[in-house]
């Protein structure tokens, strides 16, 4: 015999109560695991995606640069749109190593919307990880495919296969057939499931003739980017904003609602809490007998406490190991969920189990147990032999 | 063993005060077989209570195993109960998930031995329930229990064996059972104080102490126990 057997006996001669408390703590550790674990994961793929654009500062129109970014992002129309001598202007300021233009769009194909993206050679300067089979587009009509949309064209259109082929997509309204000139290696970015074109294709397709989106920069001395972007916000019409500015605006963002789920799971947690210390309660009630009995034949005060103390823990311990096995499930599925509510998500899974989470996680419910069963504990302990002998 | 000198037990019920034991003074050798009568309310459970390191008295000295019991405070009085006595209640109480073999660990557990399931089997085969080691209190007979609770009560071989009504609930062959089972425990010099209303047990007793409304009225030695 040993503590754990008295304490399992406790436990198991009131099942439908133990496991209620048990589930009640082990939903807020889910909670909290997923909390903690997403956050990291969103956090690292959106920087991981916002460094694969290349650029250190992106020059859009002016409006919500934010939203242009979110917008370029995930692919789409962006409302505002650049004249393309602004362009001239942005080269021309101090600093500027590289400004490649985009025109972004999006076009229909095999009955699902993909990203267009009009680039010049400049773009390879910002990218120089780029590895293309085949060739750069050139002409009007030519495009080079994301390594992702390469495969699923040639598994599902009939009518790519090759380098070379052409398909008939849907822009605007409007059959519009585009060459497949090159396939772009996988690069683990949104670029694998982009498809790209030279700026003049995507400016006649998506009625911009004259305008670019946004200008990608990539500048000789990161010191000066203040300086920089003062002068690019100088020209008629150009906003400026670095990524480490949008990576911060993200990571305030999900900050902000991390800290309302907090919230949440804190209430959470203390409503599991309080359910915990009301089964210990009402165990010391209806054990009242049974406790006198235990100080009758030799147990001390502090024998009696630690006997309901550890009960409360193991309930807790229980509920946040589920908790995080449940946790983790949901985490690894968390890219699936989380898209049905989040527009900009990375391209990698952001399910990152970690060591961090699963402590958070086991510590404080265990914690709360703890705290929620001192006082019932403490009941028990204080009990009077004699009166609880009495007790029917 | 035991003396009790001028002791006072007073209990307050609402405004009223209660006296329990009202100057009650005896001694208990070693080895004494002692039952303890008297009707209800006469103050024989609060003399169980005191004997039994359960509560301390409101006035006078009660000297057990050496210890002055209202010098000792509440932990030290956990560690001398432990180790000197033996509780046998009338209720049938015994933890009732818990099977014999394991109510029988309860006490040894709480005295700091952790493998004693050979010891504990060994105190159930005495008390004649060694085919019972897993059968839980509910699957058991009122005779058994009382058995399993008597093996309990030895489980840390006491000094002092106190049953408050032992046989209260027991038809009269169990209830003569049980008796020859204290008479037997009694015999390996433990001494057994039991609080009894069979007059049939108080009998066979050999010193019979009687109370009324907290006093000692009689204190009887028979020359030999009847068996």
């Amino acid at each position: 015999m040993n503590l754990f057997t008295i304490i399992w006996d406790g436990l198991r001669r009131r099942k439908i109560r133990s496991v209620l408390s048990i589930l009640g703590i082990a939903i807020a550790a889910t909670a909290l695991f997923n909390l903690l674990a997403l956050k990291q994961g969103y956090e690292s793929g959106m920087q991981k995606e916002l460094e694969n654009m290349g650029a250190q500062v992106v020059a859009v129109a002016k409006g919500c640069p934010y939203e242009a970014i979110a917008v370029i992002m995930i692919g789409g129309q962006v409302p505002a749109t650049l004249p393309e001598e602004a362009l001239e202007q942005i080269r021309s300021v101090p600093n500027i190593a590289t400004a490649s233009p985009n025109v972004y769009g999006a076009y229909n194909y095999l009955d699902l919307s993909h990203p267009l993206i009009g680039i010049t050679p400049e773009e390879l300067k910002l990218k120089s990880w780029w590895k293309i089979q085949g060739r750069f587009p050139e002409n009007f009509g030519e495009i080079v495919l994301g390594s992702v949309e390469a495969a699923v064209f040639t598994e599902k259109s009939g009518e790519f296969s090759q380098i070379g082929d052409t398909i008939t997509v849907d822009a605007l309204g409007k059959a519009v057939s585009l060459k497949v000139v090159g396939i772009l290696e996988s690069t683990g970015s949104k670029d694998d499931y982009s498809t790209f074109t030279t700026l003049e294709t995507a400016q006649k397709l998506f009625n911009l003739e004259g305008r670019v989106v946004a200008v990608n920069i990539r500048v000789n001395e990161i010191s000066q980017i203040p300086q920089t972007i003062e002068a690019l916000e100088a020209i008629p019409d150009v906003q400026a904003v670095t990524i480490a500015q949008v990576l911060g605006t993200i990571r305030n963002l999900v900050a902000t609602g991390q800290n309302m789920l907090l919230v949440v799971m804190l209430v959470a947690m203390i409503i599991g809490g309080l359910g915990t210390m009301n089964t210990m309660l009402m165990t010391v009630f209806e054990r009242t007998r049974e406790i006198g009995l235990m100080k009758a034949i030799g147990a001390s005060r502090l024998q009696v406490f630690k006997l309901f103390l550890l009960e409360g823990m193991f309930i807790s311990l229980a509920g946040s190991l589920i908790g995080v096995a449940a946790g983790s499930a949901a985490t690894l599925m968390g890219d699936q969920i989380l898209k049905n509510f989040v527009s900009v998500m990375p391209t990698q899974p952001i399910g990152q189990l970690s060591w961090y989470a699963a402590a958070v996680s086991i510590l404080f419910p265990v914690t709360v147990g703890i705290f929620s069963s001192i006082y019932p504990a403490f009941r028990a302990a204080g009990l009077n032999p004699v009166e609880a002998l009495k007790n029917e | 063993m035991i003396q009790i000198e001028n002791v006072t037990k007073t209990y307050r019920r609402g405004r009223e005060e209660v006296h329990a034991l009202n100057g009650l003074s005896l001694q208990v050798q070693k080895g004494e077989f002692v039952g303890i009568l008297g009707p209800s309310g006469s103050g024989k459970s609060t003399l169980m209570n005191l004997l039994g390191l359960l509560d301390y008295p409101t006035k006078g000295k009660i000297i057990i195993a050496g210890h002055t019991v209202e010098k000792l405070k509440t932990w030290q009085m956990d560690i001398l109960r432990r180790k000197t006595v033996g509780f046998v209640f009338q209720q049938f109480l015994l933890v009732p998930t818990m099977s014999a073999l394991q109510n029988v660990m309860l006490p040894m557990y709480f005295n700091g031995k952790q493998s004693a399931a050979g010891q504990a089997a060994k105190l159930l085969e005495k008390v004649g329930l060694g085919g019972r080691l897993h059968h839980l209190p509910s699957q058991m007979s009122g005779g058994e229990i009382q058995r399993v609770a008597i093996a309990c009560a030895l489980a840390n071989n006491p000094e002092i064996l106190l049953a408050d009504e032992p046989t209260g609930n027991l038809d009269s062959k169990t209830a003569r059972e049980v008796y020859t089972l204290f008479k037997e425990i009694n015999r390996a010099e433990t001494t057994v104080i039991i609080v009894t209303h069979n007059l049939e047990l108080a009998y066979l007793i050999p010193r019979n102490i009687t109370l009324l409304d907290g006093r000692m009225i009689s204190d009887v030695q028979k020359d030999s126990a009847i068996a």
